[in-house]
């Protein structure tokens, strides 16, 4: 049944949100292809016993190293990037604007050779790669965050809330916290494209990321080993990508 | 304008020298390392910046002109990086021409660039200045040209540092795999054999190279948008 204004208007911003994002067309399909994409593992024994072939079976079992990895770095980045935005926009001043000058000429930079970089400073090894996988994406987290939480301080609300007599925390908990989390979630969510594309670039230089799609689009020789994982990466950055759209739709957030 | 260039390009090349002083003198033999790292610095740029320059000219009109087709380039530009594109242009076709490496590159740049065109002139549209211009007897065309387009055009301009970071990272892919002798594919090799000297001589031009396209592109982007000068 269609929702008319009024409905809209006595609902809460996460119903709307939800409803919202369940009707975007682009984000069900990305939904649907990310399953798709997750729970194919499911589909290896069989396959490993009906094509001869074991280059479609190992890319799905790398699909949930590759997501793996790309998730935990993501939640790493995020929250890291977010720490660092939070502190700038609580200090302000000079203070938080140095914190923010450093962010964005970081961010400038061609971060996702970071993990090669690091490959290379750090002598080898697993943790320099994995760790430059989440610090590549602290900068722009950081910037996506304080500009929000900027903005939250802005709101007429809070000064209304704070000039009723609620206390700092009360204030943060019932006013700010409900009002940033959605504007963040669409700020934050390129953090896990970006580390999927951060973690294959250098999985396929051979620098890192052992038994991902990167590193089998590195090895793969020919056009039938590549195409599998190259598939399964495009499909699964283009199910990312729409999902974002649909959360940038379900907050009303335009793109710039 | 020319201040606001000056300013622009004296922070770039500040932090570019910083970058370069740092891999010169931070690590044992970095300045032998630099000079070998910066012998491939010609071929880095004809292949960055053929593929920035092919992947704009493209991608921006695609944007500008054609809704559906503009969104349908966003999709593929997001969902097939250029490392991922060079990789099956090379396994696809056999074959290591340079050409089809920019060619490789440029895919998520247009496909960006056309993201960026279509909300450039969506944003155009609602500002509403193009139609007061309709509304003082300017002409359709005039209108478009000197109102809407250059207005549409300055968030690509301001997009050409996050372009080329992106496309300067898959680039050192591109030239790793198609065998091109650039400052990327030493960053690959340096990384790989763990040679710190050389891995942070190639990792200071690149980014050095971005630093300045950005600057470039935010110099542009004051030219057709004064408003950015002020930022």
């Amino acid at each position: 049944m269609e929702r008319t204004r009024f409905d809209m208007a006595t609902e809460s911003p996460w119903r709307i949100a939800r409803h919202r994002f369940a009707h975007h067309r682009g984000a069900m399909q990305g939904l649907a292809l990310l399953m798709a994409v997750v729970l194919g593992d499911a589909l290896v024994p069989p396959l490993r016993g009906i094509v001869g072939d074991e280059s479609v079976a190992d890319a799905l079992q790398a699909g949930h190293a590759t997501l793996a990895f790309a998730v935990a770095a993501a939640l790493g980045g995020v929250l890291l990037g977010g720490v660092w935005g939070w502190l700038a926009a609580l200090f302000g001043g000079p203070i938080g604007r140095a914190l923010m000058r450093a962010a964005a000429g970081l961010a400038a930079l061609p971060l996702a050779l970071l993990p090669v970089v690091a490959a290379g400073l750090g002598g080898g090894g697993p943790l320099p790669f994995d760790a430059a996988v989440l610090l590549a994406l602290v900068p722009g987290a950081a910037l996506a965050t304080h500009g929000i939480a900027v903005e939250a301080g802005r709101h007429g609300f809070v000064a209304a809330a704070q000039a009723a007599g609620l206390g700092r925390y009360e204030v943060w908990r019932r006013h700010t916290l409900p009002n940033v989390l959605g504007p963040l979630l669409v700020a934050l969510w390129p953090a896990l494209p970006r580390a999927v594309l951060v973690l294959s670039l250098g999985a396929f230089l051979g620098v890192g990321g052992a038994g991902t799609w990167g590193a089998q689009i590195g090895a793969a020789k020919t056009l039938a080993a590549l195409l599998p994982p190259a598939l399964l990466l495009a499909a699964t950055l283009a199910a990312l990508h729409a999902i974002g759209h649909g959360i940038e739709a379900a907050f009303a957030v335009e793109r710039p | 304008m020319l201040s606001f260039a000056l300013r622009r390009f004296a922070a770039a090349l500040t932090a570019v020298l910083l970058l370069v002083a740092a891999a010169a003198f931070g690590v044992p033999e970095g300045t032998a390392a630099l000079g070998r790292a910066a012998a491939g610095l010609p071929v880095t740029l004809a292949l960055v910046g053929g593929a920035l320059a092919l992947g704009l000219t493209l991608g921006a009109p695609l944007g500008l002109a054609a809704g559906w087709l503009g969104e349908g380039a966003a999709t593929v530009g997001a969902a097939v990086p250029g490392f991922l594109a060079a990789a099956l242009v090379a396994v696809a076709l056999g074959t290591r021409v340079p050409a089809l490496a920019a060619l490789a590159l440029a895919v998520p740049v247009l496909g960006e660039a056309a993201r960026i065109g279509r909300a450039g002139v969506a944003a155009v549209d609602r500002q509403g200045f193009t139609l007061a211009a309709r509304g003082r007897g300017v002409p359709v065309r005039e209108a478009f040209l000197r109102h809407t387009l250059p207005a549409a055009l300055a968030p690509l301009a301001g997009a050409l540092g996050s372009l080329a970071a992106a496309t300067v990272a898959s680039g050192a892919a591109a030239e790793a795999l198609f065998g091109l002798p650039g400052t990327g594919s030493m960053l690959v090799q340096a990384a790989r054999a763990g040679d710190a000297a050389g891995t942070a001589a190639a990792a200071a031009l690149l980014a050095g190279l971005v630093l300045l396209l950005r600057a470039l592109g935010a110099v542009l982007r004051g030219g057709l948008d004064p408003r950015a000068r002020l930022e």
